[in-house]
């Protein structure tokens, strides 16, 4: 299954934080990873490396996990020590929503489930192609009543009860 | 010995593992109270990728995340 992620289903300063907490939590239970453009895990990378400058234990320790849950599109690696090569540069939200509708051109096929916050604006196209669209909350909603996932939905919630009587 | 990078680190299921590393995992968390099937496996070098251990991990891939960020509290993770 092959979801992708626009670049605001990333922010963490909103309300979403159950929703991405179950999205992260789906991931790894399903053992699948969400797609990102290149230019945003560049711009992602670009940005924990300067707010973390001269750190680079911890840079690499954030990006290392982030790796485990996000796949861009393609991995750029040097040629001759076979590491990621480092990020130049950051990218405006214009030249990030670019990409993602270049992204979107290029692999609707490909694509599974996609979460926007803005599900309306590809109608025309899941007509031509049944791809799921839809916010990160509706993901959640969408999950909690789908028979198939709610075992995992029912794990998730347990967990988050225990954590709350731990934290109590 | 040399230090090798970490490249990766993927927090799965042993749901979706094979049979031999599912049976690391088990074997490896026994005797652990909060083992809910979850487990870390970190990846070395970029390319090609390998698997440098594979180890279970108390609570779900929630709590992995909570400690991480416990550990880096001082630190900042830009947001989009």
């Amino acid at each position: 299954m092959k979801i992708f992620l626009c670049p605001k289903a990333f922010r963490s300063n909103d309300d979403f934080s159950l929703q991405r907490d179950f999205l992260q939590y789906y991931i790894s239970r399903k053992g699948i990873k969400a797609t990102i453009t290149d230019e945003l895990w560049e711009a992602f990378r670009f940005r924990i490396s300067q707010a973390n400058e001269n750190n680079e234990t911890i840079i690499e320790g954030i990006l290392a996990d982030l790796r485990g849950s996000y796949l861009p599109e393609n991995l750029r690696t040097d040629k001759i020590t076979f590491q990621e090569i480092p990020a130049e540069k950051d990218y405006t939200d214009e030249e990030l929503i670019a990409s993602t509708n270049s992204f979107i051109e290029r692999n609707w096929a490909d694509i599974d489930l996609f979460i926007t916050i803005n599900p309306d604006k590809y109608s025309e196209k899941t007509s031509e192609k049944q791809v799921k669209v839809m916010t990160l909350e509706d993901f959640y909603l969408d999950c909690m009543n789908d028979q198939e996932t709610r075992e995992l939905m029912e794990a998730f919630w347990n967990h988050k009860q225990e954590c709350t009587y731990e934290g109590e | 010995m040399i230090d090798e990078k970490i490249f990766e680190v993927r927090i799965n299921h042993i749901s979706n593992m094979n049979q031999s590393a599912k049976m690391e995992v088990i074997r490896k968390a026994r005797g652990m109270t909060d083992f809910k099937g979850f487990a870390k496996i970190t990846y070395v070098t970029a390319s090609p990728k390998r698997i440098s251990s594979i180890d279970p991990i108390s609570g779900t891939v929630m709590d992995y995340k909570k400690e991480s960020e416990t550990k880096t509290s001082n630190i900042n993770i830009p947001s989009f």
